[in-house]
Order: C-alpha cells, then structure tokens, then sequence
C-alpha cells in the first residue's frame, strides 16, 4: 500500500488492538485533524482503558514493536521499536475527561488505510485543549472551534 | 463574463469548475465568518479541509506536523 498514511506496522497493530478487544480511543489533534479541524501533529495519541492490560503489550509484540508498559514515576509508558516506530504515543493523562468508560462512550470511528480507528469527538477534545491551556493546545482549540462552526452549519455532517 | 469576474479566459472547463467550487467555499466563508466573528479566510480553509477524507486530513497534518513541528507550538492570534 504505496499511498498509505500508517505504515505496514501501525496498522498491523490496530488490528491486533481490535482483534483482542482492547478498548482505547485516538485522542488529540491526530483525532481532531480527522474529524475536520485544520492543523499539524507529529503524533497519534492512543488513551487506553487500561494499561495494565497484558494485552496491550502482546498486540504491540504481535505488530513488531516494543511495549513499555512504564511505572509510576520512573518512566513513562510507550510503544516503539525499530519496525514500529515512535509515532503512537501513549496518553496516560487526559486534562478535563470524565473516566474512561464515560468518554468512550461517544466514540466515533473512522477508517485510514482499512483500519478502524476509534475517535474521541471533536467536541470533547476542544474542551481538554481548552483545560490544559498550553499555547498548542489553545491553538488547536482555535481549529477545533472553526471546524466546529462550519460543521453545524453544513447541515450534511453528522453531529460531533 | 469570465472577465468580469477576474477570471481570465484561457481556463479550461476543468479550471474552471474548480474555480466556480473555490468560489463557493470562499463565499460561505465570508458568510459564516460574519455569523460567528471568525476570520473567513481561516473557515474557507475549515471548508476545503472538511471537504477531503478523513484519512486524507490526518495524511496532511501528519506530514505539515513533520515538516513543519514549530507551528504546532505557536501562540494563536487573540
């Protein structure tokens, strides 16, 4: 798949994530580019219902990469590897969520290169960028609002 | 006509359907800039971008992310 957007790797390991049942959501602007807000990333940030689930890392393994599953602390939780890559970042903090169970419950799904990718809605990222206020996240925010306005008023795009 | 409008007559037919389409994108733009007091031209660019795939929008992030991390980081304008 010349054309693709995920490398051979990244989507093997969505759908080891699928195939386990593994619940998480893709959060941030990688989430919020795909739902219409305009901007750049370096990343897709992966919010997991639990990172303790050994089946987090048998996925990653099955893809060809490295699970850290991290600790408290010392060192931070991630997925990489040579095969893999660093682009899949691991979220362990989301500013102003409700639990995990309560935000998927609004998921959205999208699919890049046949693979399934389950989505935090837009309007709920705009309010954790709005929480944690950095200068990028209130950029994002900015995006997020245009898209937004245009989306509701374009009477053709489901509601987000 | 196309004179009349700043479009010179060179254009094919292609050219100029997707002339007519910026045309309209930009107008709606212009209109839903001033029912919300955002900038048009940042909506007309919200417009074109909803218009592409969802896999299509996160190829240019990602690669504009890539290329270009410092805007990522920059202080939106007030």
């Amino acid at each position: 798949m010349d054309d693709s957007i995920l490398s051979t790797a990244e989507r093997c390991l969505i759908r080891e994530l699928e195939a386990r049942g593994i619940r998480y959501l893709v959060v941030g602007m990688s989430a919020a580019l795909m739902q219409g807000a305009r901007g750049a990333t370096e990343d897709i940030d992966l919010w997991f219902e639990s990172l303790s689930d050994p089946r987090v890392g048998e996925a990653v393994r099955a893809a060809g990469g490295i699970w850290v599953p991290g600790s408290f602390g010392a060192t931070a939780p991630r997925i990489g590897g040579d095969e893999l890559g660093d682009r899949f970042d691991v979220v362990t903090h989301m500013d102003g969520m409700e639990s995990f169970a309560e935000e998927y419950a609004g998921v959205r799904f999208e699919v890049v290169d046949d693979v399934r990718l389950p989505l935090l809605p837009l309007r709920r990222i705009l309010h954790s960028k709005k929480v944690a206020g950095r200068p990028k996240d209130l950029l994002a925010a900015h995006a997020i609002e245009d898209a937004l306005i245009v989306i509701e008023a374009e009477t053709t795009q489901e509601p987000v | 006509m196309r004179y009349d409008r700043g479009v010179p007559e060179s254009l094919t037919a292609a050219e100029e359907d997707w002339v007519a389409v910026d045309d309209r994108l930009r107008a709606r733009g212009r209109e839903l800039a001033e029912q919300s007091g955002r900038d048009p031209d940042d909506l007309y660019r919200t417009l074109k971008h909803l218009s592409r795939s969802p896999a299509e929008r996160l190829r240019i992030g990602l690669r504009h992310g890539r290329l270009h991390p410092q805007h990522r980081r920059a202080v939106p304008h007030p």
